[in-house]
């Protein structure tokens, strides 16, 4: 390549560029970026705990076919085995009818329609009759 | 591709006394005041390649805040590999590649209209004025228009100008040689 003409390119492109006139700006365009960089910092703890929530309460709403979230409650604790106190205040007191729709299936098939304090019972009445043999094995010894 | 000799000859050619480039250990990826001082220091120098690659003035100016504001989002991952001007170089060519393709994209329908038409010949005032290189880099692959104003505007050599574009030398070396090859025929030997 012809290094004069080279030469000649550079001079006429140094001589052109450098005449113009640049100014930096006192404000960069990526200032914008901070301040919106500062926001998604502040906003991003909140819309990530935002999301959480309204993915747990559609589970929830879902699971229990209701949007109400005392019955998510309810159903959390029924299906948990927690007593609260309002049942342990009113043993006597029928179960409000929507949790007992929507309660655990196999619950329901244990006990018999229309007895719905009866599984509470039914594990303090079971070691009592095992109880019952052993004195029953002893006098069967004693005639053999 | 990227060596310690071109990393540093790039650093060597850019500490110019008008503009004085820290060394690179000075930057730190990530870090607001480090960007912010590479922003003050290499601000203009990116304008004036950004001039010989897009043709005006306005339009580098803008590039060069688009460029500036990918390079701010880029900054906490640049590596250090290659030095911040350089790295902010690529980017700033990147971008005036990009306002290129959309400037012919915009211009479609007018060519389009002008089809069959002779084209019309510059105007000997305007010419004047923004000189006669200028332009005629402008009608240069954008490419082609970055290797030779990093290569003659800078003084890069063709292995820093691959540093900084991020192709090989060879490439960078058949680009300059078809944009002179093109400057000759339309400057002719004055230049």
């Amino acid at each position: 390549m012809d290094s004069s003409f080279e030469q000649a390119l550079t001079r006429r492109l140094r001589s052109e560029l450098d005449a113009l006139h640049v100014t930096v700006p006192a404000v960069p365009g990526y200032s914008g970026q901070r301040s919106l960089r500062f926001a998604w910092a502040v906003a991003r703890p909140l819309a990530m705990a935002l999301a959480a929530a309204l993915l747990l309460g559609s589970v929830a709403a879902f699971a229990s076919g209701s949007p109400n979230p005392k019955v998510w409650v309810t159903e959390a604790e029924h299906s948990l085995g927690i007593q609260t106190p309002d049942d342990e205040n009113a043993p006597g007191a029928a179960p409000s009818p929507r949790p007992s729709e929507s309660a655990d299936p196999g619950e329901d098939r244990a006990a018999p329609p229309g007895s719905r304090s009866e599984p509470s019972d039914k594990p303090t009445a079971e070691p009592v009759e095992r109880q019952t043999p052993e004195p029953a094995d002893g006098a069967a010894e004693a005639d053999g | 591709m990227v060596t310690e000799g071109a990393v540093t000859g790039i650093l060597e050619r850019a500490a110019t006394p008008a503009d004085v480039l820290p060394p690179l250990a000075q930057y730190t990826p990530g870090v607001q005041a480090d960007f912010d001082r590479l922003y003050r220091a290499s601000f203009v120098r990116v304008v004036r390649t950004l001039t010989g690659i897009v043709g005006s003035l306005e339009a580098a100016e803008d590039c060069a805040q688009e460029a500036f504001t990918r390079a701010y989002r880029a900054w906490p991952g640049w590596s250090g590999d290659v030095p911040a001007e350089a790295w902010l170089h690529r980017i700033a060519v990147n971008t005036a590649i990009s306002y290129r393709r959309r400037e012919q994209i915009r211009s479609l329908p007018s060519l389009i209209m002008r089809l069959g038409i002779p084209p019309q010949a510059p105007d000997p005032a305007q010419r004047a004025e923004s000189g006669t290189l200028l332009p005629e880099l402008r009608r240069l692959p954008p490419k082609q228009a970055a290797a030779i104003v990093l290569r003659y505007y800078h003084g890069y050599s063709n292995r820093e100008v691959a540093a900084a574009l991020g192709v090989s030398e060879r490439t960078v070396g058949q680009r300059i040689s078809d944009a002179l090859a093109i400057l000759r025929i339309r400057l002719g030997e004055t230049a």
